[in-house]
């Protein structure tokens, strides 16, 4: 039979009637009819896995596609999925969104961390914090060196030298600045001589607690120290923050993630301060160069939500785990704080859309179709985990809200089903482009004549 | 008043850092001597100076000693005599200075002694004189040490001037400033910044300071007029009030220069509340008389 759409070439019947009449086609016969079986995926719950049986030439496989395709236009967008660190465990935490507050949360956060980048070393430069630290310290110093210069000052008017050596100090008797001599000493009448010997003792046992004493101040200033450090960066990371804490599209799950957010800021906020002796501290940082601090990586929102419809319309690509699961990799960021990032697999990408995959390959990869099955059954996709610190990212699961097409044909259904009992009951089998469809446009054609 | 230090080979002076026997030297002191010694093309001695009445206090049974952390020990030597303990602790001083001299190709030589800090220091520049600035290693943290800086500055003789670091000191890229708190030190000040700025080009700066307004209005108008000499030095613009007492520190501190340059018993170092008015700057003082 000539190919009616090879242009010049007239179909012929047998009575001498062509088909010169009709409109071109644009798709395979019985695509019509194919369309309306098709359009059960539509209305088709979520996780719903399908057979679409259709010959096997290359025309219908492009035709199934291209209305796949088309349904995946029709879809409607769900709710986002959101990956963001979990700073209770310090591993990843998914949440549920509407698109709008999912991305909103994601530029804010964002916004937040590349301006957190100059105003926290803006702010440990301020005067207000330098002063106050430097107060802090000069506390502590200045209270032990005062209390030895006191104790020194009151040594020296009873007569007794608090000599400084490279291990501590040398208690001793001095006259007139100078020190008494082991003669001399021996040589004091012995009410004397008990006198000088009651005052280095008691000066020794004062000198020994002041020493002493100096692990306990310094603890005190780290201490006050480290709540100066909060306050400060807790100003900044309030007024970073302040756009997204009251933000009205956020329910109370987002806030309690931007509370955490918030009070990790503060705690890390040395992350933002860099080299210390980095002569440009203040110089601003390019978002690409936040963007791949592996330090900052912990404050990345990933928003995971097929944008357009060819998103929608996942074609897996081979059928291993990382593929239809998706992949988690991490690496351990210098400073020892994780940074972790998901590569979605085709089941979370896809989102309510349709993942095809090809019965060849399907039957081809034993691994495969169990994953399939346990994805529809369970409604989420665990990520393969390829970092070497992924206990720590144990447990995270994406939801799986896509229809699982498998093209084919009719007799690779079968086959399916006659290998594995589980298909039949599982896979809902549309059978498009019927032979009978065909005959009703082959008809038609012969109608015509 | 001239700060200046004779050059390498006139032998009418050098650089002297006094090592403290007791205290890690302070880093920007060190680096602050190896500047000043580059940039007077001059040399470095240091000088160790041992406590010598701690170390006889030693061969007396009397004597109590106290360990840094408080510990008591019942005799005064141990294992170790406290000799040896000095020594040891001066060649290592010594070693970070030369290792620091040398990588910036400043002549270096160094000595041990055991006598009175001010007594050595003026053993020291009597010796080779008069053109010696006095680097005082120890960070100035307490008021045994400010003592030392104020009674060498008063007693010592054959110095042009001294370097001395509060605890908060460190050394750092920035520009010279001179701190002016009167007129006729104006000159002296500015070529020795000057000088100071040859090694890396850095901006030298004048900083105004006076008691109060009406004076620093007189004195701000005075460098004006001298300024006009000096093609390279910048009066800072003065923000209210910042060469007034209060502010003066904070004015320094935000011009977070590498040195700064000021008299002794002005308002950057007072002769009473020495080690405070130190502990305040975060870069080494270069103090004239």
């Amino acid at each position: 039979m000539p190919d009616p759409q090879v242009p010049g070439e007239q179909a012929v019947a047998a009575n001498g009637a062509t088909i010169s009449g009709l409109p071109a086609l644009a798709v395979p016969i019985g695509a019509v009819d194919a369309n309306g079986a098709l359009a059960t995926l539509e209305q088709a719950p979520a996780r719903l896995i399908a057979f679409v049986a259709a010959p096997a030439s290359s025309d219908h496989r492009e035709a199934v596609g291209r209305m796949l395709g088309e349904l995946a236009r029709r879809v409607s967008d769900g709710p986002a999925t959101v990956i963001v660190h979990d700073f209770t465990t310090e591993g990843l935490s998914v949440l549920r969104l509407p698109i709008e507050a999912a991305r909103r949360l994601a530029d804010g956060v964002a916004e937040a961390i590349w301006m957190l980048s100059l105003t926290l070393p803006a702010a440990f430069e301020s005067d207000s914090y330098r002063v106050s630290r430097m107060a802090l310290e000069e506390e502590l110093v200045s209270g032990h060196d005062t209390a030895i210069d006191d104790l020194k000052r009151r040594a020296n008017s009873a007569n007794i030298g608090l000599l400084q050596t490279p291990h501590g100090y040398g208690v001793a008797p001095m006259h007139d600045g100078r020190l008494v001599s082991a003669d001399v000493f021996k040589a004091l009448p012995d009410s004397l001589k008990a006198e000088v010997e009651a005052k280095l003792l008691a000066f020794e046992s004062e000198l020994s607690m002041v020493l002493g004493d100096r692990a306990v101040l310094q603890q005190t200033y780290a201490q006050r120290r480290r709540e100066l450090e909060r306050e400060t960066a807790g100003l900044a990371v309030r007024a970073a923050l302040g756009g997204l804490l009251s933000s009205r599209v956020f329910n109370t799950e987002i806030a309690g993630y931007v509370d955490r957010l918030s009070a990790d800021l503060v705690s890390n906020a040395a992350l933002f301060l860099g080299d210390p002796a980095a002569p440009s501290l203040n110089r601003p940082r390019a978002p690409i160069e936040i963007a791949c601090d592996p330090r900052l990586a912990r404050y990345r929102v990933q928003v995971l939500h097929p944008a357009t419809a060819p998103a929608r319309l996942q074609r897996a690509s081979g059928l291993d785990r990382v593929a239809l699961m998706g992949e988690v990799s991490s690496l351990e960021a210098p400073c020892g704080l994780a940074a972790s990032r998901v590569a979605a697999g085709a089941l979370t990408r896809a989102g309510r859309g349709f993942v095809v995959v090809d019965a060849m390959e399907l039957a081809a990869d034993p691994g495969a179709w169990p994953l399939l099955r346990q994805a529809a059954k369970t409604g989420v996709a665990v990520p393969t985990q390829a970092s070497p610190y992924a206990n720590r990212l144990s447990g995270i699961e994406l939801p799986v809200e896509c229809r699982i097409v498998v093209t084919g044909t009719v007799a690779q259904y079968h086959a399916w089903c006659a290998k594995d009992p589980d298909v039949e009951p599982l896979v809902t089998l549309i059978n498009v482009f019927e032979p009978a469809s065909v005959g009703v446009r082959d008809s038609g054609v012969a109608a015509a004549a | 008043m001239i700060a200046h230090v004779a050059e390498a080979g006139e032998d009418r002076g050098r650089v002297v850092v006094r090592l403290g026997a007791c205290a890690v030297s302070s880093p920007a002191a060190l680096a602050a001597a190896i500047h000043v010694a580059r940039a007077f093309q001059s040399e470095i001695e240091a000088i160790f100076v041992e406590d010598a009445d701690a170390i006889a206090a030693t061969n007396h049974g009397h004597v109590r000693m106290v360990s840094a952390t408080g510990a008591r020990r019942a005799t005064p030597g141990g294992d170790r005599t406290l000799a040896a303990d000095f020594s040891s602790f001066g060649m290592a001083a010594q070693r970070e200075v030369s290792v620091l001299a040398k990588a910036a190709g400043v002549a270096f030589s160094g000595q041990i002694v055991r006598a009175d800090t001010l007594a050595a220091l003026s053993a020291a520049c009597a010796e080779r004189g008069p053109w010696n600035i006095i680097v005082l290693a120890e960070p100035i943290a307490s008021a045994e040490r400010a003592a030392v800086l104020n009674e060498a500055l008063a007693r010592v003789w054959g110095t042009t001037a001294f370097v001395a670091c509060g605890r908060n000191a460190r050394w750092r890229s920035g520009p010279i400033l001179a701190v002016v708190e009167d007129i006729e030190r104006l000159a002296g000040l500015m070529r020795a910044a000057e000088r100071l700025a040859t090694i890396g080009g850095e901006e030298v700066l004048l900083l105004p300071a006076a008691e109060d307004e009406i004076a620093l209005d007189w004195l701000e108008s005075e460098i004006r007029l001298t300024l006009r000499e000096y093609r390279g030095v910048k009066l800072l613009a003065r923000s209210e009030p910042a060469g007034l007492p209060p502010a003066l520190h904070g004015a320094v501190a935000r011009v977070k220069p590498r040195i700064v340059l000021a008299r002794h018993g002005g308002q950057i170092v007072p002769a009473e509340g020495t080690k405070q008015a130190l502990a305040t700057l975060d870069c080494p003082v270069f103090i004239v008389h």
